[in-house]
């Protein structure tokens, strides 16, 4: 809350910080919203204990009944509340979602500027409908998200402070500040589909949303505690290769420098597709051909996997030239096999072998649950993003 | 080397929701209700007991008043009553200062010799007593006390006679010494003069028209008598 005193002299009150706002969660599930798994929504349940982080769950769980939102008139309809198995009720959520409308990218304040002004004319096709009976109520825009908006339609240079969600023409972003100025990465979902994801889990039920994250700011964090990239000082390349894309994240002492995703590749599952194609394999048999040293699949990897080389040779080279930064650690995350491979074919073309560590190494696995002992890295690979979300929601705890 | 977190939240503070099955928006306003129903009840004990001393306080108002008009003739009866003591009291000093003389003359008349007539027996009138109540001045208002109080009166007795000789005169005082008369008389003999009972006033002759042609002689003789005392 601000005063005016005088003219000139304003304070400033945050009522957050006397006692009344919200503590950093130490108990958060990190669910994967419309990942496109067939199997259900990849969750984590992570608790931060005196020993560490524990992982007390992780699994698949149901997806909500109603899908993602693609409009308004959507997002307004009643739905039905979402429950998560018992073993991932905890006080909250961390969801990570995967949207045809969302964006995550590296980009500085005047091309945020210039951007959201040449959208502008667009912003009434964003706008909310005219609420209807029967519908619920979504919640009215904050002041920072209208002072954002308007500046954007002004053309003026937006006052968004950072990790602080603000909103124009419709979507809602939010944005930190890189390692390298003035670069910021700013992540965004429409606003409908924040509103819905906010009340997806239902009120006075474990767990309820905490964070909504887009799923690829969701895999930043899940570096955090591994072992290796901690031993390396934090400066490292990761390359996240997804369902369908791929993004590269670089390091410098453990902060975000650079992160892109990779122009004209796919992701893992036009890999399997295509090594299915060539090797003329059954489905199930991909994932176990990629994981075996029997049959050299490296000639059907070769069409997918190299572009996505350049594209790490390309952005390291940057890091020298530009950061002076060597960089001698590259992880490959996210995949679900094939991951030597990967590695053999970057010593062949960089001299630099890729780690592909388990998801959950630097992390204490929970003795209860049995089927954490029985995760191969591999297979550990599908949680990445969940763990990412909920590691990011507890940002206190580090 | 721990490295710092980086969180995207697109999520608004205001748009987190509670888990607790008890829901804030619910709790408030039952524990307002409480609270409201807490101090109406509070209220309520208060207003009650209140009200019952305010009762207590009229019975016990209404009380005084009847008897206000008993406590006021009880007033009056122990005025008077004290009044009447007062009284009592007085007779009582009275009563005991009371002397009486008749035995006395009774055993004078027995035992006057010879040779000696009496003229007169007198007790002089004791000076007038102030009967004024301690510290006031005199005045139209100031009511006086029914009579004195633990005062002591000198009552003198005062015989005068005629005779021939001194012979008789002495007989009668020796006669006046006996225990018959000392229970009224005091005789004191070794003490100043001024002190002493019996004082021969005068002895001398008599220079009357009634005594011509006889050899007359008057004495006068002062007793004390014993004290009167005003005392219960």
């Amino acid at each position: 809350m601000k005063l005016q005193l005088t003219k000139t002299k304003t304070i400033e009150i945050d009522f957050s910080r006397l006692g009344g706002g919200r503590r950093t969660p130490s108990d958060v599930t990190g669910v994967v919203l419309n990942g496109g798994d067939a199997r259900g929504c990849p969750a984590v349940r992570l608790v931060h204990k005196k020993n560490g982080w524990n992982v007390l769950a992780a699994g698949f769980v149901p997806a909500p009944v109603d899908p993602l939102p693609e409009t308004w008139d959507a997002a307004n309809k009643s739905h039905v509340a979402w429950s998560l198995p018992v073993e991932f009720q905890a006080p909250s959520a961390a969801l990570a979602v995967l949207s045809p409308n969302m964006f995550t990218r590296q980009t500085t304040p005047d091309a945020l500027t210039a951007d959201l002004v040449q959208t502008a004319p667009k912003a009434s096709s964003g706008a909310p409908p005219p609420r209807k009976l029967g519908v619920r109520r979504l919640e009215k825009k904050p002041a920072a998200e209208k002072t954002a908006e308007g500046a954007a339609e002004k053309g003026q240079e937006l006052d968004v402070k950072p990790g602080v969600p603000a909103q124009a023409n419709g979507v809602r972003f939010v944005m930190q500040p890189l390692a390298e100025n003035p670069f910021v990465i700013q992540a965004g979902l429409p606003e409908y589909q924040i509103q819905w994801l906010a009340h997806l889990l239902p009120e006075g039920r474990r767990p309820t949303a905490c964070s909504v994250q887009t799923l690829p700011s969701a895999l930043l964090a899940s570096l955090c505690e591994q072992p290796a990239f901690n031993a390396a000082g934090g400066s490292a390349f990761a390359i996240f290769v997804m369902r369908t894309t791929v993004y590269l994240a670089g390091y410098k002492e453990g902060k975000l420098l650079l992160f892109r995703s990779c122009p004209g590749v796919a992701g893992w599952e036009m890999l399997r597709e295509g090594v299915k194609l060539r090797l003329g394999l059954e489905d199930e048999m991909v994932d176990e051909i990629l994981d075996d040293a029997l049959i050299d699949p490296r000639s059907a990897m070769e069409p997918f996997v190299r572009p996505i080389l350049q594209q790490l040779e390309i952005s390291l080279d940057y890091l020298v030239s530009r950061h002076n930064l060597r960089i001698d650690k590259v992880f490959i995350m996210g995949l679900p096999s094939g991951a030597r491979y990967w590695s053999q074919m970057a010593e062949e073309s960089l001299r630099m072998p890729l780690i592909a560590p388990s998801v959950f190494d630097g992390l204490v696995l929970s003795p209860k649950n049995k089927e954490l002992a029985e995760l191969t890295p591999s297979k550990s690979q599908a949680f990445l993003a969940a763990l990412g979300a909920a590691r990011a929601a507890m940002e206190g705890q580090a | 080397m721990k490295a710092p977190n980086l969180h995207l939240n697109l999520l608004h503070a205001s748009e987190r929701q509670s888990s607790s099955p008890v829901r804030l928006r619910v709790m408030l306003p039952i524990l307002a209700a409480l609270a409201c129903v807490g101090c109406l009840v509070w209220w309520g004990v208060l207003t009650g007991q209140l009200m019952l001393v305010k009762a207590q306080v009229e019975t016990i108002k209404q009380d005084i008043a009847a008897k206000q008009s008993e406590h006021g003739g009880i007033l009056g009866q122990m005025n008077t009553a004290r009044d009447i003591q007062a009284e009592v009291d007085q007779l009582t000093m009275y009563a005991n200062a009371r002397r009486t003389y008749g035995e006395f003359f009774a055993n004078l008349a027995s035992n006057v010799p010879p040779g000696v007539a009496l003229m007169e027996l007198e007790i002089p009138e004791p000076p007038a007593q102030s009967l004024l109540p301690p510290g006031a001045k005199p005045g139209p208002k100031v009511k006086p006390l029914l009579g004195p109080t633990n005062t002591v009166d000198v009552v003198k007795l005062r015989i005068l006679g005629r005779t021939l000789k001194n012979e008789p005169v002495e007989t009668l005082m020796k006669s006046l010494e006996d225990p018959s008369f000392t229970n009224t008389l005091v005789i004191a003999k070794d003490v100043p003069p001024d002190r002493a009972s019996p004082r021969i006033r005068s002895f001398k002759q008599d220079t009357s028209p009634a005594a011509q042609g006889a050899q007359l002689l008057i004495f006068d003789v002062e007793y004390l008598c014993t004290e009167r005392r005003f005392e219960k």
